[in-house]
């Protein structure tokens, strides 16, 4: 493989969901930038030496979503937008961007991606009450 | 995610696990993909509270590298001393890139640092805190 690994940037506020979406993105072959809301995504994308050509966003991310895909149209940007407007469907999202990528190794099943971010979760929240 | 793959996997097989926070991404992005390309298991963090909330949700890590100046409720020393206290058995590595009176007592890493060699410095650390079990 000498061709640079295709780059896609995730937007997600929650670490609980981000990381393990980044990590299975990665395990497809792709290089994967993580923005923690949409400020983080908005300087990534003014930055054309990260080459990100798709952006995979949860909606529910503080400054994410239309807002985002809006700034990105206005600012003629050539890339693809994938909206989720949950963290199933951004896990779904991620499995179809993995099929559909380069595949350098097979990725375990996105559906096993989902139990594990729903299990953090209840453990985080359990934890806080 | 070898922990999902492989749950039984034994634990000194595992990759080093690396938590950076650090609220600029481009700063972030660069360390983290220096430690990637090392090998390690990079865990990004975007505040103090995020990366406390990676903590306590319970996932291990071996090395913390933390800012020193982060928005949210905590800083990065503030968060250095909590990990200390909680997370005896975890590494902490301060970096600021201005040198203020803090509740961190331990030697604070200088902004700018060298990207290769504090991944190397930060590699390192994690092989050794992973020995010590």
């Amino acid at each position: 493989m000498t061709s640079p690994a295709t780059v896609v940037l995730l937007v997600e506020g929650d670490i609980i969901a981000r990381h393990p979406l980044a990590e299975y993105l990665r395990e497809c072959g792709f290089t994967v930038l993580e923005a923690a809301n949409g400020d983080e995504a908005m300087l990534a994308l003014k930055t054309p030496e990260l080459r990100i050509e798709l952006v995979l966003a949860d909606m529910t991310t503080p400054g994410s979503g239309f807002a985002l895909r809006q700034w990105i149209r206005a600012e003629k940007l050539a890339v693809e937008v994938v909206l989720a407007g949950s963290i199933r469907k951004t896990v779904e999202g991620a499995g179809k961007i993995c099929n559909d990528g380069p595949g350098l190794s097979k990725p375990y099943d996105h559906r096993l991606v989902l139990d594990y971010i729903r299990q953090a979760m209840a453990r985080r929240e359990r934890g806080q009450s | 995610m070898k922990s999902l793959r492989e749950p039984e996997a034994a634990p000194q097989a595992a990759p080093a696990r690396i938590l950076v926070a650090e609220d600029d991404p481009l700063i972030r992005f660069a360390i983290a993909e220096a430690l990637r390309d090392l090998g390690a298991s990079v865990i990004e963090a975007a505040t103090a509270d995020e990366a406390w909330q990676y903590l306590t949700g319970g996932e291990p890590v071996d090395v913390i590298f933390t800012d020193y100046r982060m928005p949210g409720s905590m800083t990065g020393a503030e968060l250095a001393v909590r990990v200390r206290r909680q997370f005896p058995a975890l590494e902490v590595v301060v970096t600021s890139g201005d040198f203020e009176p803090c509740e961190w007592t331990e030697p604070i890493k200088k902004k700018p640092y060298p990207l290769i060699k504090t991944a190397n410095d930060l590699m390192q650390l994690a092989l050794a805190t992973k020995q010590k079990g």
